[in-house]
């Protein structure tokens, strides 16, 4: 293993979000090492998304830490984290070539070849702007450009929500064939079932809780049960 | 990574202001030529009156997009869905603050060139073809004689005037600073952040105020623009201390506008 | 290979059971070199890691083996192939039987309904 294979890439300690008097993240502690393709998964408004944006510091703890790659999350974790926001984040105006342009020009870890290489099987003219294409499409590029950097940890918030089954395993598949294999890949989503077979270790949140850590295949060997399945039961209303 | 948001930025707006700048210069010529021919033909008042209201017309849509944009950008872009984007590149927040500013003082300075141009060419695509022998020889012993009477004073009052220029530019600076910080400040509330915004800017006028008032109880006059007699504004040294001063001033405010801003959107940022 | 995970047994299981079943077929013949981890991961829609496992499972029942440095291979061994066919097919006659004993047939039954329903297959 290299200097960031099994390197501990997450690491949250008592870690607490609170939005005025709602918590949306309470006293987690959790420790993510590289190489390994987490699950973050929760109903919604269980503290996914504020867990992720707590890394990439779009959000500032209320108490406890939170380190990407032993730093305090900020200018130098975000040259080695890729993250892929839950909602349209590209600005409309710009053209694809201006995307590339722009990735190339801010991050040193993008692999420019590899995005143009997959957005070739896209079959989108460079000169499309971001507002003509349809919302699949935008945000089958949003992934490939996420995935197209050889980053350290890869923060993928809600990846597949809404997507048909053959886009699911497009988006899957990219995923797979793209990410760099010492990286810490985290997945967040309510839709287990689809993210399963990818996953090494899974994290169940719960009202800001977590409320389980653990291997995934350990998971339905000591359950009998899907990981989805189990989840279905932790999860009943 | 400055000098790489700013060109983002450049870019983002020219996308915008370089057409107005161009249908304005193109205006200016066609106008200047549809004149010199109307003087000749008659018959031609409609559509020169047309062409100089559009003239008219996309001088102001210049100065209001440049200052819509200034405000727009910065709001859209860093506090928008854009913001995911932005506040996920490696660069610190300072310097996604000052980009914005450094391009809304580039873009508001490239507006008065461009309005100067667009008249300069209106008077070039009038005046050029009355040119002959007649005028150009008056035209010349026009020039003789200003560079006869051109003194030192003169060339001083010309760079006096840039100075001008340029403490107006950077109190306009000040002033979108101040409507950053509001923005900044406005984002602290969980909805209506609009209407927070516009309170905090209200809110930052009247503390600007009594900083300025209450500095200028123990002496130190920020307004010195305004009260020139109080340097003797009548000669030319000074007035360009005033003018430095203001300068000073404004770049004090900018900073400090600059600084609230920076450290609200890095330790309380919550993007929607 | 088309792959379809069953809820609540470990997929890296289910991965073993795939590759006994594709090399038992021929689908991968002895000596044949497999494709890279990664590559059979995606093929897979697993996690790499996953794939890893059950390739490093299989190479400790013997079924695959590999050089340090150009790949894994499927076993040329006669013998572990002919164990792997005995245990696929005692696999598939243990659930059969368990079906038929649970109908209430007796061994002896059994073995005369297997035989006509040879011949009635065969067209005799």
């Amino acid at each position: 293993m290299n200097e960031y294979g099994n390197r501990t890439l997450l690491q949250c300690e008592n870690l607490t979000k609170c939005y005025g008097s709602t918590t949306a993240l309470e006293h987690v502690n959790l420790a993510l090492e590289g190489g390994r393709i987490v699950g973050l998964v929760g109903p919604n408004g269980s503290g996914k998304t504020t867990l992720i944006k707590l890394a990439q510091h779009l959000l500032t703890p209320s108490e406890g830490t939170i380190l990407v790659g032993g730093m305090a999350p900020g200018r130098e974790t975000k040259a080695i984290v890729s993250y892929l926001p839950d909602r349209d984040f590209l600005p409309q105006w710009m053209s694809l070539a201006d995307v590339l342009r722009f990735y190339e020009d801010f991050y040193t870890d993008f692999r420019r070849d590899r995005a143009e290489e997959m957005l070739a099987n896209l079959q989108i003219p460079n000169r499309t702007t971001i507002k003509k294409m349809s919302k699949g499409t935008r945000e089958k590029v949003q992934l490939i450009l996420t995935m197209s950097r050889d980053a350290m940890v890869y923060l993928l918030d809600e990846p597949i929500a809404g997507v048909d089954p053959a886009a699911r395993d497009y988006i899957l598949r990219t995923i797979l064939t793209n990410y760099n294999p010492e990286a810490l890949v985290l997945i967040s989503t309510h839709l287990i079932a689809d993210v399963e077979p990818v996953l090494d270790e899974v994290v169940f949140l719960k009202e800001g809780q977590v409320v389980l850590h653990q291997n995934a295949d350990a998971l339905r060997e000591e359950t009998g049960k899907s990981v989805d399945g189990y989840f279905r039961e932790v999860f009943k209303c | 990574m400055l000098s790489k948001l700013f060109k983002y930025e450049i870019k983002a707006v020219g996308r915008i202001m370089l057409p107005l700048y161009g249908a304005s210069l193109l205006s200016a010529l066609v106008l200047g030529i549809m004149a010199y021919f109307n003087e000749r033909t008659a018959g031609m008042d409609v559509p020169v009156a047309t062409l100089a209201i559009l003239f008219t017309l996309l001088h102001m849509a210049i100065v209001i997009m440049t200052c819509v944009l200034s405000v727009t950008r910065f709001y859209n872009n860093l506090l928008g869905t854009e913001g995911y984007l932005m506040f996920s590149l490696p660069a610190g927040t300072p310097a996604l603050v000052g980009a914005k500013m450094l391009s809304a003082v580039f873009w508001s300075f490239m507006s008065v060139v461009a309005g100067l141009l667009s008249t300069v060419a209106f008077a070039l695509s009038y005046g050029l073809p009355h040119l002959n022998e007649e005028t150009i020889a008056a035209l010349s012993d026009l020039f003789a004689e200003i560079m006869k009477r051109l003194r030192l004073e003169h060339i001083q009052g010309i760079g006096l005037a840039f100075l001008f220029l340029l403490t107006a530019i950077l109190a306009a600076a000040g002033l979108l600073a101040r409507i950053y910080a509001a923005l900044a400040i406005g984002h602290q509330w969980s909805s209506h952040r609009i209407l927070g915004s516009v309170l905090a800017f209200i809110g930052l006028e009247i503390l600007e105020n009594w900083i300025r008032i209450f500095l200028s109880r123990t002496g130190i006059n920020t307004y010195s623009l305004f009260l020139l007699e109080e340097l003797d504004g009548s000669t030319m040294s000074g007035m360009t201390t005033t003018l430095l001063v203001t300068l000073a001033v404004s770049a004090v405010v900018i900073l400090l506008y600059g600084m609230i801003t920076s450290v609200l959107l890095d330790r309380r940022l919550n993007l929607e | 290979m088309e792959w379809n995970f069953e809820a609540g047994v470990p997929i890296y299981l289910q991965l073993m059971d795939g590759f006994r079943q594709a090399i038992a077929r021929g689908e991968y013949p002895p000596g044949q070199k497999l494709p890279a981890v990664r590559d059979l991961a995606v093929e897979a829609g697993v996690n790499p890691n996953t794939m890893q496992r059950a390739l490093a499972e299989l190479e400790r029942e013997g079924l695959v083996y590999s050089m340090r440095t150009s790949g894994r291979f499927v076993t040329e061994d006669a013998n572990v192939l002919e164990t792997l066919k005995k245990e696929l097919s005692d696999a598939c006659f243990e659930a059969m039987y368990e079906k038929l004993t649970a109908l209430g047939m007796t061994e002896i039954e059994i073995r005369e309904a297997l035989d006509r329903w040879l011949l009635d297959r065969a067209g005799i």
